[in-house]
């Protein structure tokens, strides 16, 4: 699995979001860094086609994104910073089956997909609360859990840490580092990237650091002061 | 004033748990069974009739099982609606229509409610599904209008929770009496929330199928 950025540039209005990106991330933990504005969110949003790029292409396994975005979509999963937005049904348990709606007909079959999920993520206990009450770090978890039952072959999170405390960012990022699945996480917590393969700095819409996380990570600190 | 907006959200599409009779019925009959009562609620004219089906509605509820705590909080509210309701309809009505109004309200809202606690939203979606597939040859997609259906009744939580923000938000200010300081930021975030949402659809599959 593969996502490559080929030339990719957005422009809005009279600002230069992004100025000819090129990458190809093969790893399996990609980190993307970079101060606010700097591009990254918009980055990462083109990889399931969210927004669309100016000039040039994203490509995912392949696949033409801006050609073929709803093959793409259900191969790349994507965590938002507020989980809440991605939470539909009412309870965590229907939430979880919603996943499944589409790709699996029989009824008991994601009945034991929801339960079998819900006892990985430890969200059992929690399996007929309304979603609205659950803690951020909960929502987090829940919005994790649709999205691997959905079986995408990328994972795409958008500093879903922002809005947690240490421990349950800690708790979503050994998640994330723990899935079979190629992710790709854009985040604040720099510590949470000293095990990935790589880690991408942007900075004003270019990459400007790519390498490993100690060196990335170095440059980054260097740059923002 | 977050209490308050946290009660007009509880009434709205959460199952609650459970084994009572109504747990146990299919969602079919339960939805059947809740038309042929709300069309027979609104047909009856006498007051006293209407009170008692009322009563018996609010029997039906109580007999899911939900814990009194969980029924009550929101029941205050619609309690507070219906006196302004009813206030309203004995001033511009008389007494007996007043009562028959009201108490159609209530007989509804708290068989609907029934129906809500006891059913899981995934088991109505799927209904919806089945009854509409028929319609299929004329270009409608059951699966959308459900996923329509299951949207709005999000929206109503979100919407509530981007009230209750501006509404703090206005109360942190201290501009407590400003309409358009209630009114300008919980539109411009429910606008906000409907955009982040629609990518939490997309992301999560939905419009998949869709290409541009």
């Amino acid at each position: 699995m593969s996502v490559r950025f080929d030339r990719v540039g957005l422009v809005r209005g009279d600002q230069v979001v992004l100025d000819e990106v090129s990458l190809d991330l093969a790893e399996h933990r990609v980190g993307l860094i970079g101060a606010n504005g700097s591009g990254k969110s918009t980055l990462v949003r083109m990889i399931n086609g969210l927004v669309r790029p100016t000039t040039g292409s994203v490509l995912v396994h392949g696949v033409d994104v801006g050609k073929h975005s709803g093959r793409v979509r259900s191969k790349v999963g994507f965590l938002f910073s507020d989980a809440e937005h991605q939470i539909v049904m009412p309870t965590v348990r229907e939430d979880l089956e919603f996943s499944l709606r589409r790709r699996v007909r029989s009824r008991t079959e994601r009945a034991d997909l929801v339960t079998r999920a819900m006892a990985q993520f430890g969200l059992t206990e929690m399996a007929d609360r309304p979603c609205h009450a659950l803690s951020g770090g909960e929502k987090q978890l829940l919005a994790l859990a649709a999205v691997l039952l959905a079986e995408p072959d990328v994972v795409v999170a958008d500093e879903p840490t922002t809005l947690l405390d240490r421990l349950n960012a800690r708790l979503i990022a050994s998640r994330l580092a723990g899935l079979r699945q190629q992710v790709l996480l854009v985040t604040h917590h720099l510590d949470l990237l000293t095990d990935f393969d790589r880690v991408i700095v942007l900075h004003q819409g270019r990459v400007v650091a790519d390498d490993v996380p100690a060196r990335a990570i170095e440059h980054y600190t260097n740059l923002v002061g | 004033m977050a209490g308050f907006w946290a009660q007009t959200t509880a009434i709205v599409g959460v199952h609650h748990p459970g084994h009572t009779l109504l747990h146990r019925i299919p969602a079919g009959f339960k939805v059947t069974g809740l038309l042929v009562a709300v069309a027979v609620v609104l047909l009856i004219d006498s007051p006293w009739i209407a009170a008692a089906l009322a009563g018996g509605s609010v029997l039906v509820l109580v007999s899911t099982g939900v814990p009194a705590a969980t029924l009550t909080r929101p029941l205050r509210a619609v309690l507070v609606m219906l006196l302004a309701l009813t206030a309203a309809q004995v001033w511009l009505l008389d007494w007996p229509q007043a009562v028959t109004g009201s108490s159609r309200v209530l007989a509804c809202l708290a068989l609907a409610w029934a129906v809500s606690l006891t059913t899981p939203l995934t088991e109505i979606l799927e209904l919806i599904t089945r009854v509409l597939r028929p319609l299929r040859r004329v270009r409608v997609d059951p699966e959308q209008v459900a996923l329509t259906i299951a949207l709005a009744i999000r929206s109503v939580a979100l919407i509530v929770t981007a009230v209750a923000q501006a509404d703090e938000a206005r109360h942190a200010r201290g501009s407590r009496m400003s309409i358009r300081a209630l009114v300008v930021p919980s539109v411009v975030r429910t606008v906000k929330i409907a955009e982040a949402l629609g990518e939490g659809l997309l992301a999560r599959g939905y419009g998949a199928d869709r290409e541009p």
